[in-house]
C-alpha cells in the first residue's frame, strides 16, 4: 500500500509539472512558440490550430489533469510510436550499457575482493574511470574507433555510446558498492567459508554478494536515472535515436507535446524501477 | 600508501599549477580574444583562429568562477532544508523521504534540460538546473549525518529534557554538518565541475563573451575530423582537474 502511494504521490507531482509548466511561460504559448521556433504561420486560425494541438483551449486544470495531446507540433507525426520508437533504442542501449557496466563492476569488485593490493589498484581505476565523463571520452572514442580506426560507423551503432557511457558508470559503481561490501564484510560469514577452503569465486558470489543483494538491487534500480542522464549526452554524440536525443531535439525546437510526453515516460520508468527495487529489497532483506 | 602519496601530491601540485597558469593565462593573456582566421584549424587552433591552449586556460578560470558561487547557494539551501530533517511527525516523514528519493532517482539532467523550454532564460534556468541535479544528493547526505549524529548519547539526552530543535539544530548539528561539507568539498567540485559542463555542453546555456569547457567541449565534438586538438587541449586538462578533486577526495574519506 505504502508502495502504492509513494509511487502515485511522486508521479502526480511529476505529471503536474510536466502538464503545467507550459502556463509559466511570458503571455501566449501560441504567440510565444510563434516567435521563438521555427513555426512558420503566424494567422489566427494557426494560433487556434496550435492552442488545440496543445490542449490550450482545455481550461488549466482540465488541461493539467489530461493526457498530453497526440501529436508532435511540428511533423504532425503522432507522438506514441515516436516516443515507443525512441524508448525502444533507449533500451536498447541501457541494455548492453548494462551489460558492460555490470560486468566490469563484478569484475572489478571481484578482483579487490581476493586482495587488499588488487583493492587500490582497482579503487584507483575506478577514480580514472569516473573522471572521464561522458563529454570527455565520448568524442575520444568517437575519433579513435570510428574516424581512424573505422571498426565502428560513427552514427547509428549502440556499442559504442554504450562502453562510452558504461566506462564512466563503471567508475562511479564500483566506488559505491565497494564501500557497501566492505562495510558488509565484517558482518558476513567470509572468513569462515575461507577457512573450510570455499573456492574464492564460490565466497565472493554466495557470502558476500548474495547476502546483501537487496541492497544491490535497490541501488542499481536508482541508478536507472543515471543511466538516462548519461545516455542523453551519448546519444547526443553519437546521434543514437533514444529518448535523450528526441527530448533535446524536441526542447531545441520547443515541441511541447514530445516534451510532455517524454518527461513523463522518462519519469514513470525511472519512478517504477526505484520502487521496483525497493519492493525486491523489502522480499529479500525483510527488515 | 606510497603510491596514493605520490598521486595525491601530483593532484595537489597539478591542482596549483593548473590555477596558477589559469589565472595569469585570463589577465594577461589578450591573445586569447584574438580571432585570426588565418590560422583557424592550423594545429593547436581553433576554427576561429583562436589559440585552444589559451581558450582552455581562460575556460577553466570561468567554469570555477561560475560554479563556487552556485556551489555555495546549494549548500546554503541544502543546510536550511536539512533542519526539516529533524522534523518527527510520521506523515511528514513519509512524504519527505518519498520526494527526495524520487527527485534523486529521477533523471535529472533530462529535466533540467527540458526546463530551458518553459524557462528560456539561462540566467535563471542554468542555476535552477544544477540546484535541482546537486540538492536531492545534499540532502541525502546530509539527512545520513543528521540520523547519524541524532544517535549521540547526549544529543539523545538533550532531546528527552525537552531541548528545542533549533537549538539542537544551531549548537550541535550545524558545526557537524559544516565540518562533513568541508570534507566533501573537493567531491563536490568535481561534482559540479561535470554539471556545468554536461549543461554547457548540450547547450543549456547562452554563450558568453570567452568560452567555458562545455562549449569547447562541444565545439571540438564539431570540428573532431579537421582539429581534433581542440578536443585534446580542453579534455586533458579538465579530466586530470576530475581526477585530482577525485583523487583529493578519496584520500580525505579514507
Amino acid at each position: 500500500m505504502k508502495f502504492l502511494l509513494r509511487l502515485s504521490l511522486v508521479f502526480s507531482l511529476v505529471w503536474i509539472v510536466a502538464r503545467g509548466a507550459i502556463y509559466l511561460l511570458p503571455g501566449d504559448p501560441a504567440d510565444y512558440l510563434i516567435q521563438e521556433s521555427l513555426i512558420r504561420i503566424s494567422d489566427d486560425k494557426s494560433i487556434a490550430e496550435i492552442h488545440r494541438k496543445m490542449d490550450l483551449e482545455k481550461p488549466p486544470l482540465q488541461r493539467i489533469l489530461s493526457f498530453p495531446s497526440g501529436n508532435s507540433l511540428f511533423s504532425d507525426a503522432p507522438v506514441k510510436p515516436m516516443i515507443r520508437d525512441a524508448f525502444l533504442h533507449s533500451a536498447m542501449l541501457a541494455a548492453l550499457t548494462l551489460v558492460f557496466s555490470f560486468g566490469m563492476t563484478f569484475v572489478f569488485l571481484y578482483l579487490g575482493f581476493r586482495s587488499e593490493r588488487w583493492e587500490n589498484f582497482w579503487n584507483a581505476v575506478s577514480i580514472l574511470l569516473a573522471s572521464i565523463p561522458v563529454f570527455i571520452s565520448g568524442p575520444i572514442i568517437l575519433f579513435v574507433f570510428s574516424l581512424q580506426l573505422d571498426l565502428f560507423p560513427a552514427t547509428g551503432h549502440p556499442l559504442l555510446p554504450a562502453i562510452c557511457l558504461a566506462l564512466y558508470l563503471t567508475g562511479f559503481w564500483f566506488r559505491s558498492l565497494s564501500g557497501k561490501i566492505r562495510k558488509y564484510l565484517p558482518v558476513s560469514a567470509v572468513a569462515g567459508a575461507r577457512s573450510r577452503g570455499v573456492g574464492e569465486f564460490r565466497v565472493f558470489l554466495f557470502y558476500l554478494i548474495a547476502p546483501c543483494s537487496g541492497g544491490l538491487i535497490r541501488f542499481f534500480s536508482g541508478q536507472i536515472g543515471n543511466l538516462l542522464n548519461g545516455s542523453l549526452i551519448v546519444e547526443l554524440i553519437f546521434k543514437w535515436n533514444g529518448l535523450g536525443l528526441l527530448l533535446a531535439d524536441a526542447v531545441a525546437k520547443r515541441d511541447y507535446p514530445v516534451i510532455e510526453s517524454g518527461l513523463i515516460t522518462v519519469s514513470l520508468i525511472t519512478l517504477l524501477s526505484l520502487q521496483a527495487g525497493i519492493w525486491l529489497e523489502n522480499r529479500l532483506e525483510p527488515k | 600508501m606510497r603510491k596514493s602519496g605520490i598521486l595525491i601530491r601530483f593532484s595537489k601540485t597539478w591542482l596549483l599549477f593548473f590555477f596558477i597558469a589559469s589565472i595569469i593565462a585570463s589577465v594577461f593573456g589578450e591573445e586569447i580574444q584574438r580571432h585570426d582566421l588565418e590560422r583557424a584549424l592550423r594545429f593547436g587552433f581553433d576554427p576561429f583562429g583562436r589559440n585552444c591552449l589559451l581558450l582552455s586556460l581562460h575556460a577553466a578560470v570561468r567554469s570555477m568562477l561560475e560554479i563556487i558561487p552556485l556551489g555555495l547557494s546549494c549548500i546554503a539551501v541544502t543546510l536550511a532544508l536539512s533542519f526539516l530533517c529533524l522534523v518527527r511527525n510520521g506523515t511528514f516523514r513519509f512524504f519527505w523521504n518519498a520526494l527526495w528519493e524520487a527527485l534523486y532517482s529521477l533523471p535529472g539532467f533530462i529535466m533540467a534540460i527540458s526546463l530551458t523550454a518553459f524557462f528560456p532564460d539561462s540566467r535563471i534556468t542554468f542555476p535552477v538546473a544544477v540546484l535541482f541535479l546537486l540538492l536531492p544528493w545534499l540532502i541525502r547526505f546530509f539527512e545520513g549525518q543528521i540520523l547519524a549524529l541524532m544517535n549521540r548519547e547526549y544529543l539523545r539526552q538533550s532531546i528527552s529534557l525537552g531541548a528545542p530543535s533549533l537549538h539542537l539544530f544551531r549548537i550541535h548539528i550545524l558545526p557537524e554538518l559544516l565540518d562533513a561539507t568541508r570534507a566533501i568539498l573537493p567531491f563536490l567540485i568535481s561534482r559540479l565541475l561535470i554539471i556545468e559542463t554536461s549543461l554547457t555542453f548540450v547547450g543549456m546555456k547562452q554563450p558568453g563573451e570567452t568560452a567555458s569547457w562545455g562549449e569547447l567541449l562541444h565545439l571540438g565534438k564539431e570540428y573532431l575530423l579537421e582539429a581534433p586538438w581542440i578536443s585534446f587541449f580542453t579534455a586533458l586538462p579538465l579530466f586530470l582537474t576530475l581526477f585530482s578533486f577525485h583523487l583529493i577526495s578519496r584520500n580525505d574519506h579514507s
